[in-house]
């Protein structure tokens, strides 16, 4: 380009043409000064990136040194990312050591490979609204739950069930994120069979492989676990018999603010019929969040419904399932972690009054 | 944001007006018959053997789109519509007089009377089922008053809803495969919480209901049809599947090109009315909707071991009310001879029903492939 520039701008006005001004970086002339800096500070803050400040490494999980095989099935289903980012990512295991709360439960100190949440990331939110596409039970009967909890439905060599009475679900955890909750509960009731519920199915994902490891990690124990890929909003019929749960926890569900999101809450007079029914009568439902919004009309819906009544203060104070219901879930840590505030609504389902 | 993806189709349907079918409601005690079709409500006395023309004292608006349920209730005396313009109307059927008219959020699917007559329930779309009080006091008071939220099904259509013959319940058969039997309470308007059972065991979308009592009345069941062609029976107390019978198997040929919409029966069983049609019909060039009745007759002497040989179609002229009913509810006479249109009518309907119910299975491929169709989509929609 070599247009003069008394030519493009007239000389009669400017008098003289401008002479270009001249930008030196070490012995480079820079044509544009602006640009120059963007991109002087793009390099610096790619090379800042790889170097987290020693809070964050504390945090993050250490690196193995072997890099295991690399699973086709994984690595397709990261091809929505960046190649060179993938071929990082893939050089790294699935699975990593155990986490710092899981590994004091790994008494026996075997090693253990836990997965890795980072694999399993997932949108914070999954739409409860929306036509499910993946399969649903079309009654409880219908549910394999020798797949679920293999350790207590025993089967014959030959492929027919012994003559044990069969054991049903008690405690439902709705939305169980990644599987908190569970796990310290199956230690605390290692008898009575639990199942977590999740909508987000890279979540459900990593649940089902934690509970794997901690199940080959400590033979004999978290056997009483599952989890489910469902929305429990919509099937809860299609799993439970009438009351046969007696603990549903509902931890730190989804806010949703707007008033025209309301309808996608997880607590609603309407839904806690269907809660209702799934229960026994005596059986709790344990509520909890960190939105005082929330919190509030939890606690609304529920004391609003004829079927169920708080529970006192001296019955929460015997219960040990309600110190979980903060420190056991990874959305309860990070409150605490920052201080925040929690409000719990703990109710019990009764029958109604007649009038 | 699933559905994005097949979209194309979809979108260009949703376009055209939706297709809905006739439908037909018989006095319990056969003494008049009406048929929906359209936004358009056609009554016949058959007592009187004279057309019903209805009046509307409610000042309320009346019907401009679709009807999509109608059904008398309270052993006769009261008649309800409602449909997708929102409005649900109750008509007294001594006078053919409309006593009220609500206006709902949503398009209402599914409509009922209680058995005493003091309470009117509607479903929407959404799977909310509302109730609204009838009694004669309040009517002045709760005249312009909204229906009260009864209970809710998450996010699914409701197909159809009914009341116990003893009023103790209310059944409710989603989209979703489900029935809930709820204990209607002594005062629903504060909302019905307590569920008696689920009955589950259909394979698709339910679409019908209906109470059956045994011969000698003290026992009462629930019979359900569904889109996996099956009718089943509960019973509802426990939620358990009494029975399944495979409708595909025993269909009864009716010949013609006659697929009968909507069926409809007086508690005297002499006669089963049926009808055929559809509104918005895409190529029909007339703008009439379309509608056929035919009458089954006589019910009575089928007994089940016979080849039913005793069920005839009845003939135009033999219907009870002869040309005049027919004149009144089809609009026209001779529709039956249209092979053409009905044929017509019967594929649209299907269609439409499929849009409507059906639940869409992909397989895990599918899915991931529909996933990167809509990835692509947008990446190109972005740089346009």
């Amino acid at each position: 380009m070599c247009i003069p520039s008394h030519e493009k701008y007239g000389t009669e006005r400017y008098g003289e043409p401008r002479p270009k001004p001249r930008f030196l970086v070490g012995n480079l002339e820079v044509a544009n000064p602006g640009q120059f800096l963007f991109s002087l500070r793009l390099l610096l803050a790619v090379s800042l990136v790889p170097a987290p400040s020693p809070a964050v490494r504390r945090h993050s999980f250490p690196r193995l040194r072997a890099a295991p095989s690399v699973d086709t099935a994984a690595s397709s289903r990261r091809s929505w990312w960046p190649q060179k980012e993938q071929q990082r990512y893939i050089q790294r295991s699935k699975v990593g050591p155990l986490l710092k709360s899981d590994r004091q439960m790994a008494s026996n100190g075997h090693k253990s490979h836990l997965p890795r949440k980072r694999f399993y990331r997932a949108r914070a939110h999954s739409n409860p609204l929306s036509d499910s596409h993946f399969p649903i039970p079309i009654s409880p009967s219908d549910v394999d739950y020798s797949q679920h909890f293999p350790a207590f439905f025993p089967v014959d060599r030959d492929g027919t069930d012994g003559n044990l009475s069969i054991r049903k679900i008690h405690f439902a955890d709705i939305g169980c994120g990644f599987g908190g909750l569970l796990v310290n509960l199956s230690t605390m009731f290692p008898d009575t069979l639990m199942i977590g519920m999740e909508l987000r199915d890279k979540v459900t994902e990593y649940v089902k492989e934690r509970i794997l490891a901690l199940r080959a990690a400590n033979p004999g124990l978290y056997e009483n676990i599952s989890v489910v890929r469902t929305n429990s909003m919509k099937y809860i019929p299609n799993y439970f018999e009438k009351g046969q749960l007696s603990k549903m926890f509902f931890l730190f569900p989804d806010p949703h603010f707007k008033e025209k999101n309301h309808r996608r809450r997880v607590i609603s007079l309407h839904l806690l019929d269907e809660y209702a029914y799934a229960l026994q009568v005596g059986g709790l439902i344990y509520t909890i969040t960190d939105v005082e919004e929330l919190g509030d009309w939890m606690k609304s819906c529920l004391e609003n419904h004829p079927l169920f009544e708080a529970v006192s203060e001296s019955e929460l104070k015997a219960d040990p399932v309600v110190k979980l219901l903060t420190s056991a879930t990874e959305e309860g840590q990070k409150v605490a972690r920052n201080g925040g505030q929690t409000y719990q609504a703990i109710y019990r389902r009764v029958v109604q009054e007649e009038e | 944001m699933e559905e994005a993806a097949a979209g194309m189709e979809e979108g260009e349907q949703s376009q055209e007006a939706e297709v809905s079918p006739a439908l037909i409601a018989v006095h319990p005690l056969g003494k008049s018959v009406v048929v929906a079709v359209g936004s358009e409500l056609r009554a016949y006395d058959l007592d009187g053997d004279k057309a019903i023309s209805l009046s509307d004292n409610s000042s309320g608006p009346s019907h401009s789109e679709d009807i999509k349920a109608i059904g008398f209730g309270a052993k006769g005396k009261l008649f309800a519509s409602a449909g997708n313009d929102k409005l649900v109307k109750v008509w007294a059927t001594d006078s053919w007089n409309c006593m009220r008219t609500v206006c709902s959020e949503k398009r209402v699917s599914a409509v009922a009377i209680s058995p005493d007559g003091l309470f009117v329930s509607f479903a929407d779309k959404f799977g909310v089922v509302y109730i609204l009080s009838l009694d004669e006091k309040g009517a002045e008071a709760s005249a312009d008053k909204k229906a009260v939220p009864l209970l809710g099904h998450y996010c699914s259509i409701i197909t159809s809803l009914e009341f116990s013959p003893d009023g103790q319940f209310i059944a409710s058969a989603d989209r979703d495969f489900k029935i809930r039997i709820t204990v209607f309470p002594k005062r629903p308007l504060s909302g019905a919480h307590e569920i008696q059972s689920f009955c589950l065991g259909h394979t698709d979308f339910v679409l019908c209901l209906a109470f059956i009592c045994s011969s000698d009345g003290c026992q009462a069941f629930l019979l359900s049809g569904g889109g996996d062609s099956t009718v089943r029976l509960w019973d509802f107390m426990s939620g358990s599947l009494l029975d399944t019978c495979e409708v595909g198997l025993k269909v009864v040929s009716i010949g013609g090109h006659f697929v009968p919409t909507s069926l409809g029966m007086s508690s005297t069983a002499d006669h089963l009315w049926m009808v055929m049609g559809a509104s918005n019909l895409p190529s029909h060039g007339s703008s009439l909707p379309l509608a056929c009745v035919k009458v089954i007759s006589p019910l009575q002497k089928i007994k089940l071991d016979e080849e039913h040989s005793n069920l005839t179609v009845l003939d135009d002229e033999e219907v009870p009310g002869g040309q005049k009913l027919l004149e009144k509810l089809q609009g026209r006479l001779n529709v039956a001879e249209d092979h053409e249109a009905l044929e017509v009518a019967a594929e649209a309907l299907k269609t439409a029903m499929r849009n409507l119910l059906v639940k869409r299975q992909y397989s895990v491929a599918n899915r991931e492939l529909r996933k990167k169709i809509r990835n692509d989509r947008k990446i190109k929609q972005q740089h346009q």
